[in-house]
Formats: C-alpha cells, sequence, structure tokens
C-alpha cells in the first residue's frame, strides 16, 4: 500500500530525486507497472507475469540495467503516470518517468473506444462528421476511412487513447491514463531540455504500453505527440479490426533480445517480438494470420519523435546499448519515424494498408 | 492465399536422415533432438544450417557465452542459442546511435510479396533439418513504416518493408502452439532474422492430446464440458508446453484450450455499455484431460513483493 503523499512533502521529494545537482548521461532503471488485479471489473490473469518477465530479461547479473521499481495491481496508481507539472497530483517523476529510468513498462487494460461510425466510404475527404462516431469517447477530426481485414471501410475519427489502473485508494483520475490529451509528458530530462513545457524532472528513454489499442490507424503520431517530452521510444500494440490478447510473454520475448544481442535495435525487437509470440493462440485474422498475441489483427508498433527528420529516423536505430545514453534523448517532436509488424500479410505494392486517401 | 500451405511429405523426416546427414543430436548439439518412446523429435538449429550470417573478420567470429546464450559474434550480427532450451535467436548489430545514423534507419527490402516469402522460409528450414512432417502451414506478418512532420493533419502512406514468415508446428494433427519458428530474409534470399524454438515433444503429452480427441468426440464430451466454467467459448485440442522464454523444467501437456474475451472495465460515464462493447482483450485458458484448469509455466505469476516500498 502506498502511502498518500501530503503536498508539504512534494517539493521535498522532488528536491530528493533532483537532476540538477549532478545530471546523469546515463540512465539503467527498469520500471514495470503491471495489472492483473481489476476488482469487480473483472481480471487480466497474465499482466504480471509479463511485467515480470520483462524484468527478469533486462535486470540479472552482469547486465548493463538495474532495477528501478516494480508495483502491481492496486500498486500501481493513475498518478504514477501524470506529470506534476501538468497536475499537481501527478506523481510520475517519482515512478514511471523517474529520471534514470531506461526502460518503462505498463502492462494491463487499455480501452475500447474507436472513434468509428457506421458511414461507408470510399475516400477519407468525406469523413469530415465526428459526431456520427458511436464507438464512445469523444471523437474529432482528423477523420480517417479505415478499413482492416475484419472491417469494411467507414468513417473514423480521432479519440483520444487512455490505459486503466485499479487502486480505489491511490488512484486520483478515476483510473483512466490519458496519453493523447492528457497531463501525460514522458522523458523530459536535463538532455532533452525542457521544450515541452514539463520542465526537465523526467527521465523515461523507453516507454512501453503494452495495452489493448494502444494506437488506432492511422494517427500514431497524433496518439502520442503530447506525450514525447524526451522520450526516444514509446512501444505500444496497435489493433486492426481485432483486440490484444493478454499474453505472458510479450514483454519477456522483447527483452530477451537484449540477453542475445545489446548491439540490435531496441525498435526492431519490439515489432518482432510479434513474431516469436505463438502463431495459433487466439482468433484469426480473416484473410490471413492473427495470433500473435492478438486475437484477430494486429500489430507491434514502436514510434519515435525528435526535432528533426534525421533524428526521428535515428531513434529507429538505437540499439540497447544506446537506450541508456540520455544524449539520445529527443530534443523536440516536430517529426516522428514509426515501425510496425502486423500479424497478416499486406502486399508489398500496395501501400493502402488502413484507410482509403 | 498465404496462410495454411499443409504439408504433407511423408518420409520427409527419413529422407533427410538417410540422405542429408541430419542425426539425432545428443544434448546440446544441433539437428533433430531425440523424445522419449512415443514422442515428437524436436530440431535445434545451427549457425551451419543457417542463412544468417554474421559478417566476415581477420580474427574470423567470436564466441562467447554471455546472458544465458552461446554467441557466435561477428562484425554483421550475433546468431545465439540458448544454453537451457536450445531457443536460436540470430540478429543484425544494426545499431547506431542517435546522432551518428545518416541513412541507418534504410533497412533491407523484400519486393517479392507474401507468398514468394512463406515458400523461401518454408524451403529455407526444411532443407536445414527441420522435420517437414511437423509443418503444419506457414503465414506471413508484415513490415511496414511511416514518417512525417507531427503537425500533419493527415499521415503520411506507409511502406511495407518486408516479411516474416512463421512456420506452424503440428504433431498428430494437434497444434504445437508454443513451437515457433520464423525468419526474415532479404532480396537475396539471406536471413536477416530469425528466431526458432522446437522443442522435444514427450509421448504421455500426445497420449493425452489422444485422450482429449476421443473425450470430445464420444459420449463423454458432455461430461468433459460441464466441468468447465460455464459461459466459456468453444475451444480446440492443442498441445501446450514452456515458452522459449519461459523458466524453470521444461513442461509440455495436452489442452483443452478456449480463448474467453475480457471486457475493459466500466468507464466513468460509461457503466451501462454493455460488456460486448467494452471487449478488450482475450485470455486462452487451458483445461486438461480431467478439465482441471492448468497454467503455462509463463504464466504463473511471481510471489515477489513490490519494491521499492512507498
Amino acid at each position: 500500500m502506498k502511502p498518500d503523499i501530503p503536498s508539504a512533502c512534494w517539493f521535498a521529494l522532488l528536491l530528493a530525486v533532483s537532476p540538477s545537482s549532478a545530471p546523469a548521461q546515463t540512465s539503467t532503471d527498469v520500471i514495470v507497472e503491471s495489472v492483473n488485479d481489476y476488482g469487480p471489473n473483472g481480471q487480466l490473469p497474465n499482466s504480471i507475469a509479463n511485467g515480470d518477465g520483462f524484468m527478469r530479461n533486462m535486470v540479472f547479473p552482469g547486465s548493463r540495467w538495474t532495477s528501478g521499481a516494480r508495483y502491481t495491481n492496486s500498486a500501481v496508481y493513475d498518478r504514477d503516470f501524470v506529470d506534476v507539472s501538468q497536475n499537481a497530483l501527478g506523481l510520475d517523476s517519482l515512478y514511471f518517468d523517474r529520471y534514470a529510468r531506461a526502460a518503462a513498462y505498463f502492462t494491463g487494460h487499455g480501452i475500447t473506444h474507436h472513434g468509428c461510425s457506421t458511414v461507408p466510404c470510399t475516400t477519407t475527404a468525406t469523413c469530415t462528421r465526428p459526431e456520427t462516431a458511436t464507438g464512445g469517447g469523444v471523437a474529432r477530426m482528423p477523420g480517417t476511412c479505415r478499413f482492416s481485414p475484419m472491417d469494411a471501410p467507414r468513417c473514423c475519427y480521432m479519440v483520444d487513447r487512455q490505459f486503466v489502473t485499479y487502486s480505489p485508494s491511490g488512484d486520483r483520475f478515476g483510473g483512466l491514463v490519458n496519453y493523447t490529451r492528457g497531463p501525460v509528458r514522458f522523458g523530459e530530462s536535463p538532455q532533452s531540455g525542457g521544450w515541452a513545457g514539463a520542465g526537465t524532472d523526467g527521465g523515461a528513454n523507453l516507454v512501453v504500453l503494452d495495452i489493448s489499442h494502444g494506437i488506432l490507424p492511422p494517427f500514431w503520431a497524433h496518439t502520442l505527440v503530447n506525450a514525447n517530452a524526451g522520450v526516444q521510444l514509446i512501444a505500444t500494440l496497435m489493433t486492426a479490426g481485432g483486440d490484444t490478447a493478454n499474453v505472458p510473454d510479450r514483454g519477456p520475448t522483447f527483452s530477451m533480445f537484449y540477453r542475445a544481442n545489446e548491439n540490435t535495435r531496441v525498435s526492431t525487437s519490439w515489432v518482432q517480438t510479434m513474431n516469436s509470440l505463438p502463431a495459433n493462440e487466439g482468433g484469426a485474422c480473416p484473410g490471413g494470420g492473427g495470433g500473435h498475441g492478438f486475437n484477430g489483427c494486429g500489430c507491434n508498433i514502436i514510434v519515435g519523435m525528435d526535432n528533426s527528420p534525421q533524428r526521428a529516423a535515428g531513434s529507429m536505430t538505437e540499439a540497447w546499448v544506446h537506450l541508456s545514453s540520455d544524449s539520445n534523448d529527443a530534443l523536440g517532436h516536430q517529426f516522428y519515424e514509426a515501425r510496425w509488424v502486423c500479424n497478416y500479410p499486406l502486399p508489398a505494392t500496395d501501400q493502402r494498408a488502413w484507410e482509403l486517401p | 492465399m498465404t496462410r495454411s500451405h499443409p504439408v504433407s511429405i511423408r518420409g520427409v523426416l527419413a529422407l533427410w536422415l538417410a540422405c542429408a546427414g541430419v542425426g539425432l543430436a545428443r544434448d546440446g548439439a544441433a539437428g533433430l533432438v531425440a523424445s522419449d518412446k512415443g514422442g515428437a523429435v524436436g530440431y535445434r538449429h545451427a549457425l551451419e544450417r543457417s542463412r544468417f550470417e554474421v559478417g566476415a573478420s581477420d580474427a574470423g567470429p567470436r564466441r562467447v557465452e554471455e546472458h544465458g546464450f552461446a554467441k557466435v559474434v561477428g562484425p554483421r550480427g550475433v546468431f545465439a542459442t540458448h544454453l537451457r532450451n536450445g531457443l536460436v535467436i540470430a540478429v543484425p548489430s544494426d545499431g547506431a546511435p542517435k546522432a551518428g545514423a545518416s541513412q541507418a534507419a534504410t533497412e533491407a527490402r523484400y519486393g517479392a510479396g507474401p507468398d514468394r516469402h512463406n515458400a523461401q522460409v518454408l524451403e529455407y528450414f526444411r532443407a536445414a533439418g527441420l522435420p517437414g512432417d511437423q509443418i503444419g502451414g506457414v503465414h506471413a506478418n508484415t513490415y511496414l513504416s511511416a514518417r512525417g512532420s507531427t503537425s500533419e493533419l493527415r499521415p503520411a502512406q506507409p511502406q511495407v518493408d518486408g516479411y516474416a514468415s512463421i512456420l506452424e508446428r503440428k504433431v498428430e494433427g494437434h497444434a504445437v502452439v508454443d513451437s515457433v519458428a520464423w525468419a526474415r530474409l532479404d532480396d537475396r534470399g539471406r536471413s536477416i532474422s530469425e528466431w526458432i524454438y522446437w522443442p522435444p515433444i514427450p509421448a504421455r503429452a500426445l497420449e493425452e492430446a489422444r485422450e482429449l480427441e476421443a473425450l470430445l468426440g464420444g459420449a463423454g464430451r458432455g461430461d468433459f464440458l460441464a466441468r468447465l466454467p460455464a459461459g466459456l467459448p468453444p475451444g480446440r485440442v492443442v498441445i501446450r508446453h514452456s515458452s522459449a522464454v519461459a523458466e524453470g523444467p521444461f513442461e509440455a501437456f495436452a489442452s483443452y484450450d478456449v480463448a474467453e474475451p475480457v471486457s475493459q472495465p466500466a468507464l466513468p460515464g460509461e457503466q451501462a455499455a454493455s460488456p460486448a462493447r467494452r471487449r478488450a482483450s482475450t485470455v486462452v485458458r487451458h483445461f486438461d484431460v480431467t478439465g482441471v484448469e492448468r497454467r503455462l509455466p509463463q504464466e504463473r505469476r511471481g510471489a515477489g513483493p513490490d519494491f521499492p516500498p512507498r
């Protein structure tokens, strides 16, 4: 049980973890926050095994990573992810986005809001009425004529992405963490600078949101731009008509690539984690594919942002050995580069994988 | 159509044993890995059977034991064999710091499409010695990328960069869910990355699968299903085993696997939303021949405490 932190103690705590005295150039800590138990709302029985597995294959004798923190179930507060500069109740600089975090991994529920209407379409140009969306949340422009192997083209709209905690005593935001337009900023550090308006009291270099519907296509940039405040990479899951399987081995499989070769790319390790999960678990994706940590159709996606196209592209080349270097922290979020692997085949020549232009 | 190219090559195993020099491996050696009597052989990959190239150097590749793997390290990549369970991961050493990454983000592309890639990977693994009669199908995952300005209202169209083709394992008609072999090839047919975990399956697991199949196909079906929790969707008989990333002793058993939908918690203001609308995830549950629910080693959560206290 985490104690409530009186506001009077806040500044002392912040000073205690403040990087201002000796800014580190290297971040090695790993934090995992995992939720199995959603109380009367049900269970995700594999989240804790998943998060612990990620930690296990990152932190072991001889590893370059160090054990930062591990919280489970009701010890995971929504406040852990909220930036104090955006909301005074936020605790991210003490927990998820604390200074010297190399990797910060959350595994639990995402939300199902999809922003889609039932209005069929043949071009995105006609998708201009977000008020027709029926999938929950607050839909807004931009629109997209989205399709997938499981869905005919219909107008869909941007809707905030969020993940869910369950700590009746510790949550202060209804158990919802809105990382699209909410008070969430990842990775602001002395090395990145305070360009995001969130100070420099963060530190996560890699954020993993192992959740359902982490991104919905094609909003890979829109979804994450506000949360990018210096973080080097954000990895998550993108559904394309299916839903995410709550599996125990996505996290440990990802970090197993580190054990095998620390000079291979972090971005490739995440997307190839999909290939390495069982294919015959979960439902099929129509037309071929499915499984690999999804029930239906989905993708492992990773996004890097920075102040130039070159630096954004460079985020995709970072190996595990580079992840610890805060000199790779983002200096802005004007440009992005994204990579992903989907659990179904797409033809090599047809780029219209998600929307009708 | 790219999924489920059924392979019915009776005798492939014998052919390889006789003609291709593929012998039953001792512990730690590459090739076919013997099971107990009545079980199914496994396969252990090796660099000499691989199309992955670690790269040439004057000193030759370096061999080290590190982080639980026996590694062959070259200038271009690492071929790593897990010391305990034989898992092989071969991946390039293509990382670069952000500041030094001039066009380094460009990756090898594959332009021939998923069907061709599937056929190439199938042929590759067969030639390497993976038992052909255990290949139940092959399917492709797609690599994509996109880039642009975050201020653009419309995102740039993504591009297809390549594929990984994944072999599906079947023994006696039952999917062996946790066995995984995949490779990503470049346009010249060389392996860019690969992962192979294909352990031997003990006879007991195959016997259990036959028992379960008979039970579900006969008069005992109703009794068996009645022992399961109510309200579950239909399942299927498969063979499950410790995953490549599981700790502890190897386990394998036959399971009636059921994919159970999970709804997200009701959100503030959406209490009335139906569970179907809130469906957010899926959990696969496993029931043995007696109807008892089982947990795979990788699914068992540790009992460790949270830390640091707060």
